[in-house]
C-alpha cells in the first residue's frame, strides 16, 4: 500500500494499464504536453511518448468519436473530458455510436473505451460547468457507469474499466482529486463493476451514496452515533451495473434508506434505487426511502446558493430522523 | 341485525379462516344455513347463521385469518343493505366515508390498550378502514397472523411501524402468537442468505402442529421405554378373524394394538392420567384414545371413546370410520379432541423403532415400529428361532408417571398382545 492522492492513484492506473497492454493509449484535451488539467495524466506523456497520449483539438465529439472508432477496431482507448459538461458536445458519438455498436453489429463490433474525466458540483464553477449528469448516462443501454469515491477505488475501477470490453462511463469528482488514501500497489489490482462496498457497517437506517456525498454520509454517520443511531453505509460505485443485491441485504438488516447524491433530484440515481427497494423490498422498509439530492436548479455561481443547492451532512442526518419518526 | 362471529370450534382453537363464502351480500339467509365455508387447524366446517335475514355485509375476505369472536358477517333486515348502498352513491358520500373513518381510528385507539381478547373483538368499520402500515410492520404482521386493525401506529401520520407491531406482540396474554413469535422472528436472520430456498407460508395445520409439537416437546420431561413384543400369535388370530372379512371390515393391527392398550391402561390407570394447570394429576376413568393419522396436510388425531368398553370389532369399525373422515377433512372437533393416551404406528412404512411426541393432555403414547421376521433364541436349550417381533416406544409424561409404571404398562401391553385370545372378549 502507498498513501497517494485520488488523481494520483488514476495517474498510477493509467500507467500500468499502458504497461500491461500496448493497445491502452490516452486521448482529450491538455492530456500530453501540459499533462493533464487536474494531473491526472502527469508525466505519461514524457513516459509513453506522443503515438500513446495523444493531444486533440478542442472538440469533445471529436474526441468521442476518435476514441469509439479505435475501440471498434481493437484498441483501448482512454478520453479523457476536461469536465463532464463538455461531453454534452459529443452526445451523438456517446449514446447513439459508443452505446450501441455492439448491439447494431450484432455483437460483431465491441467497443472497450473508456471515457474518463471531472463530473459533480460544490467547486464554483457555476451552472454550465458546474453539474452531475450520472443519469443520462445510466440510463442509456449499453454503458457501464462508474462513479469512485476514494483513491484506492479510483485505481481499482479503471484498470477494471480499461480492461471492460463495454464503453465505460468513469466520472470522477472535482472536489475529491486532492483527496489523500491508502492506495494498493500491486498492478494486479482491479475492483469489479457492479459490486457496491460496504463501508461503514450500521443497523438502523443504510445510508446510499457515492462520489463526493459519500463522504458527507460517513460524516452524518458519526454525528449520528453519538446519539446512539447507527448508520450502515454503503458506497455504490458503479451506477451500472448497480449492485440492488447489497442494498437489499443491508436493509433486511436496517429497515430504512437514505439516497444521497449530488445530481438533481428529479428523475435521477436515487429515483431509480428507490424504486429497486420498493420492488424487491417493500416487505422489509419500515419507513419510506428518503433522499438527499440536488436543488432541482441550474447551479447558482455566488458561493452561498452554491452551498444551498447541494448536499450537505446536515440535511442527510435530518432525512436519517425522518426515517427513525 | 346480528353480527356472525368466528366460532370456537374445538379445544385448542384460537383462530379461524374464511375459506369461501357461500351466500353473496344482499343474499337471503335462512336461520342455520351455511353462509360460509371455515378452516380451523384441523379441520373445514360450515359456518351457520343463528339469525334469519339477509346478509348485509361480508367483514372478512376469503384467506383471511381471524381469531375467535371476531364479527365475520352481518345478517340484517333487507332494508339495512339498501340505505348502505344508498349512503355510499350519495353526493355526501365521501364526508361520511371520512367522519365514519374518523369514528372508526378513536375505536381504533381505545381498542388497542386492551389485551387481545377484547382488541379482538372488532366492529365493521375498523375491518373496513384501510390501515396505514410500513412494508415491514405489514409482512411481520402477516407472519404472526395479526390483524393490523388492532394495533396503534405512532409512525409519522398514525402509520404502523414496526415496533408497534413488536410491542403489540409482547402484550398480547394468548399463549399462541408470543411463543411462536422469537422462532419465525430469528429464522430470517439465523439463515444464510447465500443458501438458496424456497421460502414457505406453512398452512393453519402446519402452523398447529409446529405450536403443539414444540409446547408439548418444551414443557412436557419425556422419557422413553422400548420393549419388543412377538407377534406371530396376534398375526395368526387376525388371519383367522379376517378370513372371511371382506376388505372393509378387516381388524387391522393397529386396532389389535388400540384394544391391548385400552386392557394395559385398564391394569395401569396411572398411564391413563393428565398433568393439570392446577400442578394436580387427573386420573381418567374413560379411555379415549387417539390415534395419529397422517394426511396430506399434515397429522391429525381423531380418538375412539371409551374402549375399555368396546369390543375389538366396534373398535376397528369405529378407527375405520374416523381415519377416513381424518383423510378428507371431515372431521368434527370433538372427534380429534378429548384423547386420554395416544398411538402412532409406522409400522406400515417399515420403520423399525421410534419415538412420538406426546399429544397433551394425554401423559404417555404409543410409538409402534413394523413387524419384522427376525431369528431368536429362544427356550433353554439356546435354540434358534424366526419370530415376528415389533417394537414399541412409549413416550411418557415424567411429571405423571415414572419408568417402574411406563415399564409395567409395556409388560402389560406384551402380555396381551402375545396372548391375543383375551382381546376378544
Amino acid at each position: 500500500m502507498a498513501r497517494m492522492r485520488y488523481n494520483q492513484a488514476l495517474r498510477l492506473a493509467l500507467a500500468e494499464e499502458m504497461e500491461r497492454d500496448p493497445n491502452v493509449f490516452i486521448c482529450g484535451e491538455d492530456v500530453g504536453q501540459y499533462q493533464g488539467t487536474y494531473r491526472v495524466t502527469e508525466g505519461l506523456f514524457q513516459q509513453f511518448g506522443p503515438r500513446r497520449v495523444l493531444d486533440t483539438p478542442i472538440s469533445e465529439i471529436g474526441i468521442a468519436g476518435l476514441a469509439t472508432g479505435a475501440a471498434m477496431v481493437g484498441l483501448r482507448p482512454v478520453a479523457e473530458f476536461m469536465t463532464w459538461s463538455f461531453a454534452l458536445e459529443a452526445m451523438d458519438q456517446l449514446v447513439n455510436h459508443a452505446a450501441k455498436i455492439t448491439y447494431m453489429s450484432s455483437g460483431r463490433i465491441h467497443c472497450p473505451v473508456v471515457f474518463r474525466g471531472p463530473a459533480g458540483v460544490g467547486t464554483q464553477l457555476s451552472a454550465q460547468h458546474s453539474q452531475s449528469l450520472e443519469s443520462w448516462y445510466a440510463h442509456t443501454p449499453g454503458f457501464k457507469v462508474v462513479v469512485p469515491s476514494t483513491p484506492a477505488d479510483a485505481k481499482g475501477l479503471l484498470k477494471a474499466a480499461i480492461r471492460d470490453d463495454n464503453p465505460v462511463i468513469f466520472m470522477e469528482h472535482a472536489s475529491l482529486y486532492g483527496l489523500a488514501g491508502e492506495v494498493p500497489e500491486d498492478p494486479d489490482f482491479t475492483l469489479p463493476l457492479g459490486v457496491a462496498s460496504v463501508v461503514r457497517e450500521g443497523s438502523d437506517v443504510t445510508l446510499i451514496s457515492y462520489l463526493r456525498c459519500l463522504h458527507l454520509c460517513l460524516k452524518a454517520a458519526e454525528m449520528l452515533e453519538k446519539e446512539n443511531i447507527s448508520c450502515e453505509v454503503i458506497d455504490l460505485r458503479t451506477l451500472v451495473p448497480l449492485d440492488v443485491d447489497a442494498l437489499l441485504r443491508s436493509i433486511k438488516k436496517t429497515h430504512r434508506a437514505v439516497v444521497v447524491h449530488d445530481e438533481w433530484r428529479n428523475v435521477s440515481i436515487s429515483a431509480e434505487i428507490a424504486a429497486r427497494l420498493y420492488e424487491q423490498g417493500y416487505d422489509e422498509l419500515d419507513a419510506p426511502v428518503e433522499r438527499v439530492a440536488g436543488a432541482d436548479v441550474p447551479m447558482p455561481y455566488a458561493r452561498n446558493l452554491e452551498r444551498a443547492a447541494i448536499p450537505n451532512e446536515n440535511e442527510i442526518v435530518a432525512a436519517v430522523r425522518r426515517t427513525l419518526a | 341485525m346480528a353480527e356472525v362471529r368466528m366460532p370456537k370450534m374445538g379445544d385448542g382453537m384460537e383462530e379461524g379462516t374464511i375459506i369461501a363464502w357461500l351466500k353473496k351480500e344482499g343474499e337471503p339467509v335462512a336461520k342455520g344455513e351455511a353462509i360460509a365455508e371455515i378452516e380451523t387447524d384441523k379441520a373445514r366446517v360450515p359456518l351457520e347463521s343463528y339469525e334469519e335475514g339477509v346478509l348485509t355485509k361480508i367483514l372478512v375476505q376469503p384467506g383471511e385469518t381471524v381469531p375467535i369472536g371476531t364479527a365475520v358477517a352481518i345478517v340484517g333486515e333487507p332494508t339495512a343493505q339498501k340505505t348502505d348502498s344508498q349512503r355510499s352513491n350519495g353526493a355526501t358520500a365521501s364526508s361520511t366515508e371520512e367522519s365514519q373513518n374518523r369514528l372508526s381510528s378513536a375505536q381504533t385507539t381505545t381498542n388497542t390498550a386492551t389485551p387481545l381478547s377484547q382488541a379482538t373483538i372488532t366492529t365493521s368499520a375498523q375491518s373496513e378502514e384501510r390501515v396505514r402500515a410500513s412494508g415491514l410492520a405489514r409482512s411481520i404482521a402477516k407472519q404472526y397472523g395479526i390483524d393490523l386493525h388492532q394495533i396503534k401506529g405512532t409512525g409519522p401520520n398514525g402509520r404502523i411501524v414496526e415496533r408497534d407491531v413488536r410491542a403489540f406482540l409482547q402484550t398480547q396474554t394468548t399463549p399462541t402468537a408470543p411463543e411462536t413469535a422469537p422462532v419465525v422472528e430469528r429464522a430470517p436472520e439465523s439463515v444464510p442468505t447465500t443458501v438458496p430456498g424456497q421460502e414457505i407460508q406453512p398452512s393453519r395445520m402446519r402452523r398447529a402442529i409446529a405450536e403443539r409439537t414444540r409446547k408439548s416437546k418444551q414443557n412436557i420431561p419425556h422419557f422413553y421405554v422400548t420393549m419388543v413384543i412377538e407377534m406371530d400369535r396376534a398375526r395368526a388370530l387376525l388371519q383367522e378373524l379376517n378370513a372371511d372379512a371382506s376388505d372393509g371390515n378387516k381388524i387391522t393391527v393397529n386396532d389389535l394394538i388400540v384394544k391391548a392398550c385400552a386392557v394395559a391402561l385398564t391394569r395401569v390407570p396411572e398411564v391413563n392420567a393428565s398433568w393439570t394447570d392446577n400442578n394436580t394429576i387427573v386420573r381418567h376413568e374413560a379411555i379415549h384414545i387417539g390415534i395419529a393419522v397422517g394426511i396430506e396436510e399434515g397429522l391429525i388425531v381423531p380418538v375412539v371413546r371409551d374402549c375399555q368398553a368396546k369390543t375389538l370389532r366396534q373398535i376397528s369399525a369405529e378407527a375405520k370410520q374416523l381415519i377416513a373422515k381424518a383423510r378428507s377433512g371431515q372431521l368434527k372437533p370433538e372427534e380429534y379432541s378429548g384423547s386420554t393416551f395416544s398411538i402412532s404406528n409406522l409400522g406400515m412404512m417399515g420403520v423399525d423403532e421410534f419415538t412420538a411426541i406426546i399429544n397433551p393432555p394425554d401423559a404417555a403414547i404409543l410409538a409402534v415400529g413394523g413387524i419384522f421376521r427376525e431369528p431368536v433364541v429362544v427356550g433353554d436349550t439356546d435354540e434358534i428361532a424366526i419370530r415376528a417381533r415389533m417394537k414399541v416406544t412409549l413416550s411418557a409424561d415424567h411429571r405423571v408417571l415414572d419408568g417402574v409404571v411406563a415399564a409395567r404398562f409395556l409388560q402389560e401391553l406384551k402380555r396381551v398382545l402375545e396372548a391375543p385370545l383375551s382381546l376378544l372378549s
